[in-house]
């Protein structure tokens, strides 16, 4: 290339800004042959321009200066820590905000601290940012189970049996919180589940909730009954013939359940209690407790062997589970085993060993008896549980005690063991206990027998000398007595003078009140409660949902277990005409299971994959009834519903094509039921306990 | 406006990007992976794309298209770039410092490359309405010229009997008017007279605009403050015109750091995948 001058055209001389050269001189018209500085300076001494710059050179310096503006900036600001000198905790790096319930968390919370330095942060984003905390933060407050990080935080065995595939694997996946749960200002987390999202596996397809969505299943709308409720018999019969009790709206049996959003019943009270509440009055009581007959107890006493008093029955006595509970947690000796399985005994004549036998069980059952009489109600309720439930609370126990009143238990032991104390010491000092009179009594008694050894063996005892002369004065008393006796026989002459001459004048008037005409046990408790009749201990059925039956029910159903009692216990208390006829209504409540479903209630360990309100749903508007949506049915289903299942029609016959408003708008994610249970926090709000 | 019609290979190019964004996109969602990591990527790649084009004007030498069609290529990146922002950031306005700030960087780099675009479409024409060209860099030297002459006028002027009143307004309104800059806003042009309505309301405290303009000793004045009028107007549209880029491209540097930063930022600090 040629270095000659292109005139005016030169880049080097001419007016006009070129990219090579940062300036130009000022002057117009005849500018100057060596021109400006570099740095824009004229460099004449006089008559000085201001020289031009180039464009492309001022774009430069801009884009210098506020890179270096930049670069400052950012230099400066992290090079200054926070408080505790830690560069990466400080504001310029703050992602936003949290969410309003993790509003108080700080950085350390969830980020590693380690994470405090230029070096750190680049280890960190070399190995994938596994220094931080992750899901398993999350999963240190919200509790999800064991196996929250897989799909709906389910087994994948389970989730698995819910599908149509047969191998696990596509199961196995796990997923961390923070794909769908972003925090730092993304708003509320809740909602944050895209459809794409749930097609990553359900992958069936179809345009939209209208067009192509499976039908719902026929169970739904229809819980699994609980309550057996018939809506066609009760409409079609009973306010047939009577509508006086007619409900008018659904209302009058049902409401909805604000924190849940389900409609349940309404109150025993309000809605069957209307017409039903007599059945509960009606109820037949039960046998609680009542020790078994023995028959014979004379040939006891025939054969020195005399346990004293003993319950005497009129009718035949049943054996009650609870009795036997008591034999086996009163600590009886094994030799009484099939004695304690007997309602019946009877003694064997001639058979001392039998007798002996009979007489030690009679006795041990007194002492236990009395020990129980000594202790407190809870003791005693404690013997009559299953094993597993012995470390009951009071509450419990109370309800399970049925508030059991001392009177009765003293009425009973004066009418079971009238002289218990006085039995128990004489067979613990090894003294004849006899009920019967010694003159009927077919051979000489026990006492005598040892009297009359003592005599033989002991003739020159002072002390058996004192007691001849002790039992002269006996027989001088007695004369005294016979003495008197012949007075009173004088007196009773006169008084029956008298007598006679009252009744000659009352002898038209009968006596209007007699002791003799008291109720009986059962007659009284009407109202329900405990009672004595014929020697048994009864209870019958106080209200409904009686605390004491439903305690009872739940203890053996959750802690009975294989226990033979146990099962007898529930085939008394859930039989459909025993005490409260609870399982006549109550079908969710079977001695098979393990819990009793007294109502519809949520179970919750129930997985949950779809939710609805009907808080959202319930107006004041004719046009949106409940039968918009459930439909009667006449003839009951196979499973004893009286509804049509709820169907995908009730939806879009409303909502039109709006309901299609994504899958979380019915199914949710996390199904697991530990997401609906609260972890109990750590509660040292007085600093009690050291940290 | 003149709006030109796409390049169609280029538009299918930009297409295609478009789709291939989606089709990751979705792709990370429907498998439960973090989602915000494949836009993320894929926002940086164009970033870098859009970033070349500047480049691609410093090898003018290389055989890889015109500049035009990298200018296309440019804008329409551009505007699949602006969709794959607003996937990243999840269609709302970061909340926090650094993102805050990253959102408004891209928002201003973004805004003045459209600005930039809509000023290049429709400037050129207004430009070319008055039937005057101009060289932008000739523009200080012209004015100078022009004001020389008017001085030269305004002495011949002078020397002849004429009313004192046209030489006050000279002095007073236009000789400040032809020394003055520019500015950044055209000045609206007075249809009788050819020059700014501004300068005909001023003239009018001294004398009779159509007197002034009317007389033969002031035409040859007249003429150089008509064309004072146009070349301000075209020097305030080449202002516009390559003002822009004071924006765009230091931004756009500023961007570029903030973007490996960020991405520093992101790996530190996240979870990781599932273990």
């Amino acid at each position: 290339m040629s270095n000659e001058s292109r005139g005016r055209f030169d880049s080097k001389t001419t007016h006009y800004l070129r990219p090579d050269r940062p300036y130009v001189c000022g002057r117009s018209g005849s500018p100057c042959s060596n021109g400006p500085t570099v740095v824009g300076t004229c460099p004449h001494r006089d008559d000085r321009c201001e020289p031009r710059i180039n464009e492309g050179h001022l774009r430069k310096k801009v884009h210098r200066w506020v890179i270096l503006l930049f670069l400052g900036g950012v230099m400066v600001t992290l090079a200054s820590a926070d408080e505790d000198g830690k560069p990466f905790q400080q504001k310029l790096i703050d992602p936003g905000p949290l969410s309003h319930v993790h509003a108080r968390f700080d950085c350390r919370d969830c980020h590693s601290e380690e994470i405090n330095s230029w070096s750190a942060l680049l280890a960190s984003a070399w190995h994938g940012g596994k220094d931080t905390v992750g899901s398993e933060g999350c999963l240190e407050c919200h509790q999800q189970g064991e196996h929250a990080k897989y799909a709906h935080g389910v087994s994948p065995k389970e989730l698995r049996s819910r599908s149509s595939f047969n191998d696990v694997e596509p199961f196995e996946d796990q997923t961390e919180c923070t794909v769908c749960h972003s925090e730092h200002g993304h708003g509320n987390s809740q909602q944050i589940l895209s459809d794409s999202r749930c097609q990553a596996c359900h992958q069936q397809d179809y345009d939209s909730f209208r067009s192509g969505h499976p039908e719902f299943s026929d169970s739904y709308g229809n819980r699994d009954r609980v309550i057996s409720f018939s809506h066609s018999d009760h409409f079609l019969r009973h306010f047939k013939n009577d509508s006086s009790f007619s409900p008018n709206t659904c209302s009058a049996c049902h409401e909805l359940e604000p924190a849940t959003g389900s409609m349940s019943v309404k109150p025993f009270e309000v809605s069957c209690g209307q017409c039903h509440s007599e059945d509960i009055y009606k109820s037949e009581p039960f046998q609680f407790f009542a020790f078994p007959s023995i028959f014979g107890m004379e040939l006891l006493e025939e054969e020195g062997m005399g346990a004293g008093s003993w319950p005497e029955y009129i009718d035949a006595v049943e054996l009650t589970p609870w009795t036997r509970r008591w034999y086996q947690n009163s600590e009886m000796p094994e030799e009484f085993a099939g004695l304690m399985e007997s309602a019946e005994i009877e003694a064997e004549p001639g058979n001392p060993v039998r007798a002996k036998q009979l007489q030690n069980f009679a006795m041990e059952v007194k002492r236990a008896f009395i020990v129980d009489m000594a202790n407190d109600l809870a003791d005693w309720i404690r013997k009559l549980l299953p094993q597993k439930s012995r470390d009951l609370n009071k509450q419990e126990l109370a309800k399970l005690s049925g508030q059991f009143p001392i009177a009765l238990l003293l009425q009973m032991q004066q009418q079971w063991f009238p002289e218990l104390d006085v039995e128990l010491n004489r067979f613990t000092k090894g003294l004849a206990i006899n009920v019967m009179p010694e003159d009927e009594l077919a051979g000489s008694s026990v006492e005598e027998d040892q009297i009359e050894k003592k005599d033989n063996s002991s003739e020159d005892s002072p002390v058996e000398e004192g007691d001849l002369l002790a039992e002269e004065d006996d027989l001088l008393t007695e004369e005294d007595d016979l003495l008197a006796e012949e007075d009173d026989l004088l007196l009773n002459d006169e008084d029956v003078i008298d007598e006679e001459l009252v009744i000659s004048s009352e002898a038209e008037v009968k006596d209007e009140y007699s002791l003799q005409e008291i109720a009986t046990g059962k007659k009284w408790a009407s109202l329900g409660g405990w009672y004595e009749q014929d020697g048994v201990i009864w209870f019958k059925t106080v209200q409904h949902a009686d605390p004491f039956l439903m305690a009872w029910i739940h203890a053996e159903l959750t802690h009975g277990g294989e226990d033979d009692e146990s099962s007898k216990i529930l085939s008394i208390l859930l039989d459909e005409k025993g005490p409260g006829r609870c399982t006549k209504c109550h079908t969710g409540v079977s001695k098979d299971s393990t819990q009793a479903h007294w109502g519809i209630k949520d179970d919750p360990l129930e997985e949950k994959y779809t939710h609805f309100s009907h808080a959202a749903h319930v107006f004041n508007d004719d046009d949106f009834l409940c039968t918009s949506c459930h439909t009667p049915r006449e003839t009951p289903s196979p499973k004893g519903h009286d509804w049509f299942p709820v169907r995908m029609d009730a939806c879009t016959n409303c909502h039109g094509v709006e309901v299609a408003d994504g899958c979380t708008l019915c199914h949710q994610y996390h199904a697991s039921p530990q997401i609906r249970q609260l972890k109990a926090s750590k509660l040292n709000i007085f600093g009690s306990k050291e940290e | 406006m003149n709006l030109r019609p796409p390049h169609m290979g280029i538009l299918l190019l930009v297409l295609m990007i478009l789709i291939i964004f989606q089709w990751f996109y979705e792709d990370a969602e429907s498998r439960l992976v973090n989602s915000a990591f494949t836009s993320g990527w894929f926002l940086f790649g164009s970033f870098v794309a859009l970033a070349i084009y500047g480049a691609r004007k410093r090898v003018p030498f290389l055989p890889i298209g015109k500049t035009s069609y990298w200018l296309q290529l440019h804008l329409g990146l551009g505007l699949v770039s602006a969709y794959m922002f607003l996937v990243h950031i999840e269609f709302r306005i970061p909340s926090g410092n650094f993102e805050g700030q990253l959102f408004v960087l891209y928002s201003l780099i973004l805004g003045s490359g459209f600005m930039g675009w809509l000023l290049m479409r429709a400037i050129p024409s207004q430009m070319r309405s008055d039937g005057m060209e101009s060289n932008r860099s000739r523009i200080p030297d012209e004015l100078d010229l022009l004001r020389e002459m008017s001085d030269r006028g305004v002495k011949e002027i002078a020397s002849t009997e004429t009313s004192s009143d046209i030489l006050n307004t000279y002095f007073e309104v236009i000789r400040p008017y032809l020394h003055t800059s520019c500015g950044l806003i055209p000045s609206r042009i007075h249809p009788d007279y050819g020059v700014p309505r501004s300068l005909v309301d001023k003239i009018q405290d001294y004398v009779s605009p159509a007197v002034l303009f009317s007389s033969e000793q002031f035409t040859a004045i007249h003429k150089l403050v008509q064309k004072k009028a146009m070349l301000d107007r075209h020097a305030v549209f080449q202002r516009w015109l390559r003002g822009w880029l004071f924006i765009h491209v230091p931004l756009t540097g500023v961007m570029a750091m903030l973007i490996c930063f960020h991405v520093l930022l992101i790996f530190g600090f996240s979870v990781g995948e599932a273990k």
